[in-house]
């Protein structure tokens, strides 16, 4: 804030500082093409910023002439040329990789050319959310090209960019994208608004923006999803979501969301629907495994051994005959440990990672079982449950499903069976309250029957007809029922 | 002020790290799977109880025996002699000694009935002899008694000749009115364990017993034949050994005066499993005669069996309740003096299904 204060001051004092304020830096250049002073012409530029390469070989060759500014600029076979005065907007362009060419150095005009060096790794496969089929094109940093992205999947006029930048010091370009027609304008205001209202002086990363305009910030539910999936963004535009694309963030936010869809990988359409089906409501059984398996291990061994049939009791109890900690404890250790090593295997640079998994870690529990620490038992069911939560394809639902487990042991180990169910009913209790973009986050009661076409299950595409209606899309149906498809265009031969 | 409290009450429990409720940490109690009970001398009882010492890899059953008047005394007097607490959650058997059974169990079945850490599903038996003999048998000492005789028990009641019995059914029979329970009855024999027959109470106190033989005949009556077998030696000292496929019994209740009158008509679908015919001489199966033949072996059965019941004024099959279903001034003083001689018939229909393919 105290920066963009002395901007003000100092284009108002004078229009030239800019110059002096930009020159403070090393990378900085200020140089002027001819021998003598008074002669055009005047370049300045952050060297790191431009690509030296179009500045040698498209714009160098033009100022061996004396032309003014206005003949330049059709000169000059760049894009992006402006002519302007304002020293606010030419330090902006500066940054943002432009060279300001000036006839004389005290002149308050200047040529703008935006020559600026945008290497960006090339697209890629989505690293978090790989797929074994469908496409296999992941979001990437760079803006221009997420949307270039989104656009091919979607080449119609309906779909709409409107960039804001946000960050007083970071000017991070963020862009709202949807589709006119179908996305409710109210949900297309509300975010807008929303954005338009950060204060924050940098935004990094568009987590910064999907959890700054989040209903309720200290949720532990993803209140949007965070993808770098094309297909999954292109699918939510159709039925009327709205896309948050950051620059330099290759997750793209999609809102409203529920929570039934941090079960719906993208690859469930490229099966048949009943195997679709199968490994959507396995997704499903996986979450419910991952989070009550160790509680209900604690609450049983500690509590309620009634529970335990006859023929198990001998396994069970033999497992744990040697463990001098109670199941609590023993769980607790486990789970972390098991934590540990997914967090460290993230954290370790990739060729140290790559030998230290998950599989690391069951390695050291076998040892830690042979020591007599914990029961195999429990090993097993750790190891279950860690593996059932990777199931989600959403990442920020599956670390919000493991840690969800610590507090349910906790409650498991003060009140038994009863601390399971009591957590189970306040997580239930919180998602019911908790909504997205002011949409109820269950938006799966009341039941729908749009529920039952594309969310819970998903039926074959003929029968999904209406689009879900949680979301108010302004179009209801899926299919615009224009009968037919535009011909392929295929003048080769002719 | 409310959120405060609850930091206060969360960091209590965090710290405490323990709970409020006592805990049952399974390798740190005594689970009992077994009980037996018997009679030692005038309002002694003596109470065994067996529970599994589950070690890695090996485990074996501890028998220990107390004397006392009730058995949450005997508990507490066990209790002295056991690493860790002994707790009843994992029951599976209770023995009860046949004479004590002659006393009446009631109290004993109450404790088991008031625990809810105790299933109903578990399974009571009334031994012939010494319980806490039975249950100190050496060769049961590595195989879990108790889990064996319960599943000696379970998969009789499914597949063979018993009746299905258990706590719930028991208690059911028990505070019906109108109907006697009855349970199983085994024996120690030799260095075996064998079921004998079926006790049959009188309330909670044994009156008599029905032979192997005789059950399966009292299993049609409870209409509860699934898949037995049995065999019928007929008038002329033919051999029929028939297995039930299906059968169904259903009683019709006629009130007469106040009086209930009962048919009981069984239907049984057949399989001809074995046929000896006593001249020693090969010949077709007569299907027709056979049927005949044996229905009226079936009719003549259960009617013994029946007299036999009114005899001894117990009501095993409940025909009591079946009276109080169908007739509103139900008395029970009055049932009791109907009920020995209470008029009832049997009429059987045996069908022979399946005759094998020699014939």
């Amino acid at each position: 804030m105290k920066i963009k204060n002395g901007d003000k001051e100092n284009s108002s004092a004078s229009k030239h500082c800019w110059i002096e304020r930009l020159s403070k830096s090393n990378d900085f250049v200020h140089e002027h093409t001819s021998l003598r002073e008074n002669e055009p012409f005047w370049l300045s530029y952050y060297r790191t910023l431009i690509s030296s390469d179009i500045l040698h070989k498209d714009v160098l060759p033009f100022l061996q002439d004396r032309l003014s500014l206005e003949e330049l600029k059709s000169k000059i076979p760049v894009q992006e040329i402006i002519l302007s005065n304002d020293a606010e907007e030419i330090i902006q362009s500066i940054m943002n990789g432009s060279i300001a060419i000036q006839i004389h150095q005290l002149d308050e005009d200047c040529l703008l050319i935006n020559i600026a060096n945008s290497k960006f790794r090339d697209v890629s496969m989505p690293m978090l959310e790989s797929s074994a089929l469908g496409p296999q094109v992941g979001f990437i940093e760079e803006l221009d090209t997420n949307i270039n992205l989104i656009r091919k999947r979607l080449p119609v006029p309906e779909l709409l960019v409107h960039e804001m930048k946000v960050g007083a010091l970071s000017k991070t370009r963020v862009a709202v994208i949807y589709m006119d027609g179908i996305a409710d304008p109210e949900n297309v205001n509300t975010v807008i608004q929303r954005i338009n209202d950060i204060q924050y002086d940098h935004i990094q990363d568009s987590s910064y923006i999907s959890s700054m305009i989040e209903d309720n910030s200290n949720s532990l539910f993803p209140q949007s999803i965070s993808t770098e999936r094309t297909d999954r963004v292109a699918a939510g535009l159709t039925e009327g979501k709205i896309i948050i694309a950051v620059d330099g963030s290759p997750n793209l936010v999609i809102l409203p969301v529920t929570l039934m869809e941090s079960f719906i990988a993208m690859e469930d359409y490229s099966y048949s629907w009943i195997i679709g089906n199968f490994f959507r409501l396995l997704r499903l059984l996986s979450v419910f495994i991952s989070g009550m398996v160790t509680p209900m291990y604690v609450a049983i061994m500690t509590y309620h051994y009634e529970l335990i049939p006859a023929r198990l009791l001998e396994t069970l109890v033999g497992s744990r005959a040697t463990v001098p900690f109670p199941p609590f404890l023993e769980a607790l250790f486990l789970e972390l440990m098991i934590e540990m090593v997914k967090e460290a295997g993230i954290r370790l640079p990739f060729k140290i990672g790559q030998s230290l998994g998950v599989v690391g870690g069951i390695v050291i529990g076998q040892a830690v079982v042979e020591a007599g620490l914990t029961s195999n038992v429990l090993l097993i069911l750790v190891g279950l449950g860690t593996l059932a939560s990777y199931t989600s394809p959403i990442y920020k639902f599956s670390n919000t499903i493991r840690f969800l487990k610590f507090p349910t042991i906790f409650l498991a180990q003060w009140f038994g069976l009863f601390g399971v169910f009591l957590t189970f009913q306040f997580i239930q209790v919180h998602l019911l309250r908790l909504t997205s973009l002011g949409r109820p986050y269950i938006s799966q009661y009341p039941i729908r029957t749009t529920s039952f076409q594309d969310l819970w299950v998903r039926l074959p595409f003929s029968m999904q007809k209406e689009n879900p209606k949680n979301l108010r899309p302004q179009k209801k149906r899926k299919s615009t029922g224009t009968g037919k498809n535009p011909e392929p265009m295929n003048d080769f031969y002719e | 002020m409310v959120n405060r409290l609850a930091v206060w009450l969360f960091l209590i429990l965090l710290l405490t790290g323990c709970s409020f409720l006592p805990t049952n940490i399974v390798n740190e109690i005594n689970l009992i799977q077994g009980v037996g009970y018997d009679l030692a001398g005038k309002n002694n009882i003596k109470g065994t109880v067996v529970f599994p010492i589950i070690k890695k890899g090996s485990s074996y059953s501890e028998v220990k025996t107390a004397f006392g008047q009730s058995s949450k005394e005997i508990r507490t007097k066990l209790s002295n002699e056991t690493r860790f607490r002994l707790v009843s959650g994992q029951l599976r058997l209770t023995l009860y000694g046949k004479t004590l059974a002659k006393q009446g169990i009631n109290d004993f079945v109450d404790t088991l009935n008031r625990d809810p850490s105790i299933g109903s599903l578990i399974q009571l038996a009334i031994v012939d002899g010494d319980t806490n003999e039975l249950l100190k048998m050496k060769k049961y000492k590595e195989e879990n008694i108790s889990i064996y005789l319960q599943e000696m028990l379970d998969q009789n009641m499914e597949y063979g000749r018993l009746p299905r019995t258990d706590l719930q059914t028991f208690l059911l029979q028990l505070f019906q009115i109108g109907q006697d329970p009855y349970l199983p009855l085994i024996k120690k024999v030799d260095h075996n364990i064998q079921i004998t027959g079926m006790a049959i109470f009188n309330y909670d106190q044994y009156v008599t017993s029905i032979s192997l033989e005789e059950l399966f005949i009292f299993k049609a009556l409870l209409d509860q034949n699934r898949n037995g077998l049995n065999r019928f030696i007929l008038k002329n000292g033919d051999k029929v050994v028939l297995e039930t496929l299906n059968s169904n019994t259903k009683y019709k209740v006629k009130i007469v005066n106040g009086r209930p009158e009962y048919i009981i008509h069984l239907k049984m679908k057949t399989k001809l499993q074995e046929f000896a015919p006593s001249k020693k001489k090969r010949q077709a199966f007569d299907k027709k005669k056979y049927q005949k033949q044996v229905e009226h072996k079936l009719e003549k059965n259960a009617l013994k069996m029946i007299n036999q019941f009114k005899n001894h004024q117990v009501d095993p099959l409940g025909f009591g309740a079946k009276y109080k279903e169908h007739y509103r001034g139900f008395n029970e003083k009055q049932w009791k003096k109907f009920y020995p001689n209470v008029k009832v018939r049997v009429i059987a229909n045996v069908d022979i299904r399946q005759t094998g393919i020699v014939d």
